[in-house]
């Protein structure tokens, strides 16, 4: 009698602990001004958001080395009166996503003392703007900047300025010649399947593009969007030339190369990691099962007095 | 024709209503069990209602946990072709959802190897009635984790994302381990089994037959069978 009773209290207490540990490890929403990578963040944003982001510029045309003023202002969400923060990137994809990647330097981000590219602000109520001054880079040519909100409050939320802004630095446009820009940024580490995205600007039309791999053609767009999905896997893990080159119809052509970083030893490493904890997590369960079989087999045979069956 | 994609959900239905009348029915069960282990202290209408519940619902719990299983079986089939099986293993949360409903399928293996072997005596046996409990309730809760990752990859989000975001769990990243801690886990988990099933076999543990007598020496824990509607009368 009294056996039983411990038994369901324990039963009970364990019940419990597992319902309320949740609860003892939950941490306080927002993660603070920081610099934040392009992906689902921590913890991971996944549910598209509601919000409206809009996104300028002092000038999309700055010199080498100029200074630009990006104002990013956010309105709506679901967020009420909790954290809500905006990040600035130099593209939504790959992983070197911060400014910094492609050439920018943050001089001051909107607190006007740090130089993060992620700010939040604590206690969203319907509307928020976000400043950065920046550094153009020092080479000239084209560069896109985006803006990423994210925010809580019942879910994870999450929303990108897709189109972003585009900035033409230096004279990075020549009469009569397109010109190229290719993502993922030159020096990412890819894996897998990717999409190769070429950006291409022209004063004449675009005739086509032609993607070429370590300098074999992959791939012929006649229009946009110029985007090929590259299975990675056909190359050898280490680095690999991209080059898009787009002929308009002036007969002119332009071209961007990049240099990316093929590793898919460390997708195959990931594989084998979640091959062997499901192989091992099943054994585990069968393990341990089976031993909580024969205690409480046990626990029966000493209750009878020794009686196996 | 019918698409894979759309045979998966029906599957995914499948199995998770028979999972949870299952469930519900072994706690069901399990309420009855203690109704009527302190029947001398509750209504006498309550220990009837018990009594002849817990003979149905014993049944339909383990038909249920076995029609849930072969469900389960059936949806990571139907699962594996509803997927671009080029990017099936791509995404963190696709490979978290496919280790989730293997550890998912074993659980429910357990619970319906523990039925299948003691049979419904080991409702008799306090020890292995609280097993039985617990294991159902884990097992029903690894499937309701897998049927969220589920709705995080068809609708992006879920009705348990709160609970995630307290916990610290991003869904989105593998919750793999590395293969060393795998391995050791492995081993350790089969020097335990194997040391367990030795001393099973030294005391003659195996050749139990959970039956209505078995152990009522003690506890007086009733085997539920399904009662003529005019027994308690």
């Amino acid at each position: 009698m009294k056996k039983l009773n411990v038994m369901f209290l324990l039963g009970a207490v364990s019940l419990a602990a597992v319902l309320l540990s949740p609860v003892m490890v939950a941490s306080p929403g927002g993660i603070g001004d920081s610099d934040q990578e392009y992906g689902c963040v921590d913890p991971c944003h996944a549910v598209h958001s509601s919000s409206v982001i809009t996104m300028t510029a002092s000038t999309l045309e700055p010199l080498p080395g100029g200074s630009v003023t990006v104002t990013v202002t956010v309105t709506g969400a679901e967020a009420d009166n909790t954290p809500l923060g905006v990040m600035l990137l130099s593209s939504l994809g790959g992983d070197n996503t911060q400014p910094s990647a492609t050439g920018w330097t943050i001089t001051a981000d909107t607190s006007g003392v740090t130089k993060f590219n992620y700010n939040e602000v604590q206690s969203y109520a319907g509307s928020a703007t976000f400043e950065w001054t920046l550094t153009a880079p020092s080479t000239p040519g084209i560069y896109k900047l985006y803006a990423r909100e994210v925010h809580g409050d019942g879910a994870k939320y999450v929303n990108d300025f897709l189109t972003g802004l585009q900035f033409v630095v230096g004279e990075a446009v020549p009469p009569g010649k397109p010109f190229v820009l290719i993502t993922p940024s030159s020096g990412s580490e890819v894996s897998g399947t990717i999409t190769v995205i070429a950006d291409v600007v022209s004063e004449a039309a675009i005739e086509y593009a032609v993607l070429t791999i370590n300098g074999v053609v992959e791939g012929n767009l006649s229009s946009a969007p110029y985007a090929w999905d590259v299975d990675t896997t056909k190359y050898v893990d280490g680095p690999i030339t991209v080059n898009v080159t787009a002929a308009d119809s002036n007969g002119s052509k332009g071209y961007q190369e990049v240099t990316l970083t093929v590793n898919n030893a460390a997708e195959s490493e990931y594989l084998l990691s979640w091959l062997a904890t499901m192989a091992a997590g099943s054994v585990a369960i069968v393990a341990i099962v089976g031993i909580l079989i024969v205690i409480a087999l046990y626990m029966r045979a000493r209750l009878m007095g020794g009686r196996g069956s | 024709m019918v698409s894979m994609s759309a045979l998966h959900s029906l599957t995914a239905e499948l199995h998770a209503g028979f999972l949870t009348l299952a469930f519900v029915c072994i706690v069901i069960v399990a309420g009855s069990q203690i109704v009527v282990r302190y029947k001398s202290r509750m209504p006498k209408r309550l220990v009837n209602l018990a009594i002849r519940v817990r003979g149905y619902t014993e049944a339909a719990g383990y038909v249920g946990a076995v029609g849930g299983l072969l469900g389960l079986l059936l949806s990571a089939w139907t699962g594996m072709y509803a997927w671009p099986s080029s990017a099936l293993l791509d995404s963190p949360e696709v490979r978290n959802k496919i280790m989730l409903t293997v550890f998912a399928t074993v659980l429910w293996a357990m619970v319906v190897f523990v039925r299948l072997r003691f049979g419904r005596g080991l409702w008799t046996c306090p020890a292995m009635a609280t097993l039985y409990v617990v294991l159902a309730f884990v097992a029903y809760g690894v499937v309701g984790m897998t049927g969220s990752l589920g709705a995080h990859l068809t609708l992006g989000e879920s009705v348990l994302d709160p609970l995630w975001n307290l916990v610290g769990v991003d869904v989105g990243e593998d919750l793999a381990l590395e293969p060393a801690t795998a391995a050791l886990l492995a081993l350790l988990s089969m020097l335990g089994l194997i040391l367990a099933l030795w001393v099973a076999r030294r005391k003659d543990l195996f050749s139990v037959r959970l039956d209505a007598e078995t152990c009522q020496k003690f506890f007086k824990w009733d085997e539920p069978v399904i009662q003529p509607v005019n027994a308690n009368k």
